[in-house]
């Protein structure tokens, strides 16, 4: 079973407006969160049981200064829904406990672009720092990204890992399922063309967590 | 369940193979999933940890070891033919399901009353097993063998014409290895017939032989696998083989469909193999919870040489699950058995399920 969070980022066309422009200092890349959206993966066990939540977009921006990107996402996990109410409630208010930890907060510390990116580039397994907030603790995760750029967008996908055990979240059961620790988060955000004045780019966050666990069967 | 993220049976079912006996996490899916009414009834949501769904409703309470079902199934049918113009209640079935689980071992066994004027009790799946990890199991007993799309439609040609007919006691004696992951399932079974059965008895499978089903789900919301089986029978030998797909195109829009095709040969000498087929189609869609309409599709050619082995079906229906506990399904099929005509006639049955 895969392990870890993915933290799928599709950067927008002011990104890749940015990398075409030399001598751009810094540049901000708000993240729309209405053209976004989360989704986190879990595994209950025993019998595999996959959990898939879906949520709205982040809010927050990138930074972009030389080849660095950095920058602080936060994200409303109110807005998490798995398609079964019952499931929703337990996850948001007894375990994420939302109504004293509203948000989770994605800061991107260091994702290092190489430069001459142009139209058609692409990268993979480029090493990224973040930290997380979630659940009132902050922890550092590292990953992976890959990155293209194309027709003028950006496309960066990144993952990690974490225990949720870490952020202070009692480990999920339910009906004799039990949730894995370890959990698999993906975000995902786009923009618009590269050659055209910067737009406000879309962001698309999807979380994915995997959670594996151990019980006996039921 | 696959249209819901859930690929495998023992999501909801005791048994590998789906069926039977509801786990805990089963019953809340029933309500909070399946049910048009009673889906905000579950077991955190209720003062005195009773849920519904729970089994008795909850006025039993079971330990967290045990998984018990109480289930009575009957259905009203009416045939129109150029022979018989007839609607009839029959009962079909009734056990008590039990099982009883530890970390390492599991036991499954039902009790019921038989259907048919020969009546008495019969015990149709009993087992014992080993978990031996979180994916890898092993059970020992009566039951299934695992091939294809186990559904509660027996009379459909992919389980009446290969002789795993539920409504005709044909569970066999079986030792099967299965690894149940996230992705992948595997299934092998050696299936030793019916040794405490004496023959010939037409309710029951003295075949001998084994299979393997694989599977594998992708999407989130599709299951597709394929299917192997060779029996040895007292006067016939059969291959049986064939792919199988479980698709959830959205959380309301789905198919099953099963194509399978058989290698038979007798055991007489000069005999030589026949090839047959068949296949069966169910494309579905939930109107809203609880309701569902569908279509079906069924085709069976016992011997590709012979047309008159051809029956060939196809209907519309309605599934109901109104509440947990209750399942109404209502289907009206247009029927061709070569055999007795080249018309079509009518079929159309109400079925009742109860699982307590």
């Amino acid at each position: 079973m895969k392990n870890g969070i993915q933290f799928l980022v599709v950067v927008t066309a002011t990104l890749a407006g940015a990398l075409a422009n030399a001598g751009v200092a810094s540049t901000s890349i708000p993240l729309d969160q209405d053209a976004g959206s989360v989704e986190f993966r879990a595994t209950g066990r025993p019998s595999a049981i996959k959990i898939v939540g879906k949520g709205k977009g982040p809010m927050g921006s990138l930074v972009l200064s030389g080849s660095e990107l950095t920058g602080v996402a936060r994200f409303e996990l109110s807005s998490l829904e798995t398609g079964i109410e019952m499931r929703d409630r337990h996850m948001k208010e007894k375990y994420l406990e939302v109504q004293k930890y509203p948000e989770a907060t994605l800061e991107l510390r260091s994702l290092h672009l190489p430069e001459g990116l142009k139209d058609g580039s692409s990268l993979t397994q480029v090493p990224f720092t973040a930290n997380l907030a979630l659940h009132g603790k902050e922890k550092p995760v590292t990953g992976v990204a890959d990155l293209q750029l194309k027709d003028g967008k950006i496309l960066l996908s990144a993952s990690f890992g974490i225990r949720i055990a870490d952020y202070g979240i009692a480990l999920p059961k339910f009906a004799g399922i039990t949730m894995a620790d370890e959990v698999q988060i993906s975000v995902q955000s786009s923009g618009g063309p590269v050659n055209h004045a910067p737009r406000k780019p879309a962001s698309h966050f999807t979380l994915h967590s995997t959670l594996s666990g151990c019980g006996g069967r039921t | 369940m696959v249209r819901h993220n859930y690929p495998n049976c023992t999501s909801c079912h005791v048994s590998n193979t789906g069926g039977g006996v509801l786990t805990q996490y089963g019953r809340e899916l029933s309500a909070a999933l399946l049910s048009h009414w009673g889906s905000e009834s579950t077991t955190e949501s209720t003062t005195a940890g009773r849920a519904e769904g729970d089994f008795a409703y909850g006025l039993i309470e079971l330990p967290k070891s045990v998984d018990a079902m109480l289930s009575y199934r009957g259905v009203y049918a009416y045939v129109n033919t150029p022979f018989v113009q007839r609607g009839q209640y029959t009962y079909m079935q009734g056990d008590l399901e039990a099982a009883y689980h530890t970390p390492w071992l599991f036991f499954d066994a039902t009790l019921g009353l038989r259907s048919g004027r020969e009546g008495g009790l019969v015990s149709r799946r009993h087992y014992a097993g080993l978990q031996a990890t979180e994916e890898l199991s092993f059970r020992l007993g009566r039951f299934f063998p695992g091939f294809g799309i186990n559904t509660a439609d027996h009379l459909i040609p992919t389980k009446s014409n290969l002789g795993w007919d539920e409504s005709r006691e044909q569970e066999s004696y079986n030792l099967e290895a299965a690894w149940i992951g996230e992705q992948y399932n595997l299934i092998a079974t050696a299936d030793f017939g019916r040794p405490d059965a004496s023959e010939p008895n037409p309710n029951a499978n003295h075949e001998t032989g084994g299979g393997i089903t694989g599977s594998r789900s992708f999407a989130d919301h599709h299951k597709v696998g394929a299917s192997y089986f060779y029996g040895d029978g007292s006067s016939t030998r059969r291959h049986l083989f064939g792919p199988w797909a479980i698709l959830g195109f959205t959380p309301n829009f789905y198919l099953l469909s099963e194509w399978d095709l058989r290698r038979e040969e007798a055991k007489s000498a000069g005999s030589s193999a026949t090839w047959g087929g068949m296949n069966y189609q169910k494309l579905g869609y939930e109107l809203t919870q609880g309701l569902h309409v569908y279509a079906t599709q069924d085709y069976s050619r016992l011997d590709f040489k012979d047309p008159t082995s051809i029956k060939n079906s196809f209907g519309l229906g309605a599934q109901l699950f109104p509440r947990p506990h209750f399942e109404l399904n209502f289907q009206w099929q247009k029927l061709k058995t070569v055999a007795l005509s080249e018309d079509y006639t009518d079929l159309a049955w109400l079925m009742l399920n109860i699982y307590i």
